[in-house]
């Protein structure tokens, strides 16, 4: 929480002696609370107005790192409860269990195609986050290591015993893996372990009173990094707990919820995991675990992570630049469009499916969809025929048509009579049509 | 553009403008017409005149003044406890989201553009528009200016932001500002109990060593910030000034917490200020540093120095 020039006046000196350079104090403090003077350029902060200060403008959230250098998964840090306040900083990642019933052969082949699961959307790939593996059979240690080996992603530790977790978590500690995870019976077990092997640890309560209990425990027994975690069948009671932990770090500085949660969805049937995992990603959990492997259970969770993980202020975009798209000719058809990520790649995947070899001209809207760019006046006839020219689309075909998007037929006269391009086709309305619309009128 | 309304008005034309064929005040003559008449659909028919000339816009702009005289001595005739409506006001969320005011007889808009009538006729003109009714429900706390109503119109203005307002405090749960207001009141803590105001017009830094700019920054934006609010000159010499603040230090009224004000900001509420008070609060013509303010103050015997810190 950012601190008011007043509470930060409260613990300087108060002498106004000007070596901080500003004439008073008070001039000091807002500065500092304008974030454009450290704190420790005064001079004469005594220890506990220091102490007291960086603890008030510690983060409310814990940043948790799991994983080694180089494949690390970071996650916490929040600062808002509503991304459109600023934005929801780090993704939501997707750990995959490994149970303990498979064969060695059987859990490598898993972890396999854990690695493999990588699907290409809107220009970034998705992937899962976690190998989860659970570590409750004779050889824990084995187990690990062999996932360890194998996986391209950081670890999860899934057991309950603490001398088998002890087993595993020393056998794989340079991987940095989560330990799942504690709870009352054995919490002090489980954080002595975290603690020397200096892993992050998830804590589990049987309700938000105790896991406050809890993750003060683990924190006096030495674990700094601490996942909140929950579960169970109870949806709504797993939504009201993320979001309480979550408020009262944020907005009541709660220090004892101040760690990033996670959720361990136990659902009835494949269809429904994947629902539920979708909506604990779009309310405050940082990892999800599942059981699904296939590509239709981890994909609608991959894409809801990552439109909710969307910065509302900075829309994803692509270059403003002439696309060809198949092989084009000097009389394949030129298409323009905006370069808002989602506009561009619906477009484009669309005139790939079409198979009609064509030109797409994009233009910079600021990375605002053709609607909204008309709205806010990100784009006008004038705009699109500057760029036609400035792509120099007109040296690359021979004849003057140009193809619209359907939601601006508006603008067909202007460039008509502004431009080369003589004859303006109003295009479909949606992506989706284009296949047929350009089959139908471009042949 | 909204900036310091009433006094002054701004209108920036670009170059591009230019290019298209702006050449001509008559074209700037028919947008306003076309514009007051499409916000403000009463109007049948408007003219438009434009004066150029600095001589002979100084008579109509007397006239302007006194009409605006007029207003402020009616707005003054009435208090909040006259009425049963409030109104609200958020002209300016576009650049500050979650700032709402709220103007009340005693308390017009930190603008100054807006008094509760002005406000009142703005909200029957365009009852869905940005002046709104606030109903002011129970009166929650008189000392502090605190109204159910008033908290319910800001929780809803602000999205969940700000909960609650004391109307006459500048010191707990202060009226949150956007950025155009006239003045800004703030704490001096070296005084024991004094607040300093300053405005849009003066030169170099107050008392604290801080210039409008920089103290404005931190004022604006929508947030409650204790110890440093954006006001109008009104609101400086009405009875409900920072009333909340000055009665629980010890002092008579809000404004005997003022013991430092920029001359730009005395020479205009001069003659409004309790006559007991009006000479002993300084300017920068009598102490430019705090601890000279300090012995100022002691010397003029200004009653704010002896009452304790309020924070």
């Amino acid at each position: 929480m950012a601190l008011t020039g007043m509470q930060i006046y409260k613990n300087l000196p108060k002498t106004n002696c000007k070596d901080c350079g500003l004439p008073t104090c008070m001039a000091f403090a807002m500065q500092v609370a304008a974030k454009q003077r450290a704190l420790t350029d005064c001079p004469h902060l005594s220890d506990e107005a220091q102490e007291s200060l960086s603890e008030a403008s510690a983060p409310p959230m814990k940043l948790v790192k799991i994983g080694p250098d180089g494949k690390q998964f970071e996650f916490g840090q929040e600062t808002v409860m509503f991304r459109h306040e600023e934005k929801f900083h780090r993704h939501c990642g997707i750990a995959v269990r490994i149970p303990a019933g498979l064969s060695d052969r059987e859990a490598e082949e898993l972890v396999e195609r854990i690695n493999g699961s990588e699907f290409v959307r809107v220009g970034s790939t998705l992937k899962v986050a976690f190998s989860a593996v659970e570590i409750e059979l004779d050889d824990p240690a084995g187990r690990a290591k062999l996932v360890a080996s194998k996986s391209k992603l950081p670890l999860i530790l899934i057991g309950s015993d603490p001398d088998k977790m002890k087993a595993a978590a020393e056998a794989v500690s340079s991987e940095n893996p989560l330990l799942y995870r504690a709870e009352a019976s054995n919490l002090e077990a489980m954080a002595e372990v975290a603690a020397s092997v200096k892993a992050p640890l998830a804590v589990s309560g049987a309700n938000l009173e105790e896991l406050a209990e809890l993750t003060g425990q683990a924190k006096d027994k030495g674990v700094s990094e601490i996942v909140l975690a929950f579960g169970g069948r109870d949806l709504a009671e797993i939504i009201r707990s993320l979001t309480i932990a979550r408020r009262a770090a944020l907005k009541k500085q709660f220090r004892v919820f101040g760690y990033p949660a996670m959720v361990e969805v136990d659902s009835e049937t494949p269809e429904s995991e994947t629902v539920f995992a979708g909506i604990f990603a779009a309310k405050y959990a940082g990892i999800v675990l599942i059981n699904g492997q296939e590509p239709w259970e981890l994909l609608p969770i991959m894409v809801t992570v990552q439109d909710i993980y969307t910065d509302p202020q900075v829309p994803n975009i692509v270059e403003a630049k002439l696309y060809e798209i198949g092989n084009t000719n000097e009389n394949s058809p030129v298409i323009f469009t905006t370069n808002f990520s989602l506009t561009y790649f619906s477009v484009e995947g669309e005139v790939e499916r079409s198979k009609v070899p064509s030109y797409i001209c994009v233009v910079d809207t600021e990375g605002l969809g053709v609607l909204n760019a008309y709205a806010g006046d990100k784009i006008s006839a004038e705009k699109v025929v500057k760029t036609l020219q400035a792509q120099k689309v007109a040296e690359k075909v021979k004849h003057r048509k140009l193809i619209i998007p359907g939601l601006l037929p508006i603008f067909r006269a202007e460039i008509e009579d502004t431009s080369e391009w003589k004859e303006v086709i109003i295009g479909p309305e949606k992506a989706r049509e284009i296949p047929a619309f350009l089959n139908k009128y471009w042949t | 553009m909204h900036l310091n309304q009433r006094y002054t008005n701004w209108m920036r034309l670009s170059k591009k403008l230019i290019e298209k064929g702006f050449n001509d005040l008559t074209m700037l003559a028919t947008v306003l017409i076309r514009l007051y008449k499409a916000e403000l659909p009463i109007i049948k028919k408007a003219q438009v005149t434009i004066i150029t000339d600095p001589k002979e816009i100084e008579e109509p702009y007397e006239v302007a003044l006194k009409i605006y005289e007029k207003r402020d001595e009616r707005a003054r005739s009435i208090n909040d406890e006259d009425v049963d409506m409030f109104y609200g006001c958020v002209l300016c969320q576009s650049f500050a989201p979650t700032h709402a005011c709220c103007i009340t007889p005693n308390r017009m808009s930190l603008c100054g553009s807006i008094s509760w009538f002005d406000a009142r006729a703005a909200a029957r003109v365009d009852p869905k528009g940005p002046l709104y009714e606030v109903p002011m429900g129970e009166c929650l706390n008189e000392l502090a200016g605190e109204f159910e109503g008033v908290n319910e119109m800001i929780k809803k203005r602000s999205l969940g932001d700000i909960e609650r307002i004391y109307l006459y405090s500048g010191m707990e749960y202060p009226h949150t500002s956007c950025g155009c207001f006239e003045a800004i009141d703030f704490f001096i803590p070296e005084t024991g109990a004094g607040h300093g105001i300053i405005d849009r017009n003066h030169d170099g830094v107050a008392i604290n060593g801080l210039p409008f700019s920089a103290m404005a920054n931190q004022t604006g934006g929508g947030k409650q910030m204790p110890g440093f609010n954006g006001i109008s000159m009104q609101y400086i010499i009405s009875p409900k000034y920072q009333k909340y603040d000055g009665i629980k230090s010890g002092l008579d009224s809000g404004i005997h917490t003022i013991v430092w004000m920029g001359k730009t900001v005395k020479d205009r509420v001069y003659e409004f200020l309790p006559e007991d008070l009006r000479d002993k609060i300084a300017t920068e013509e009598d102490a430019e540093e705090p601890e000279a303010l300090v012995e100022y103050l002691s010397k003029v015997g200004h009653p704010a120095l002896a009452m304790e810190e309020l924070f």
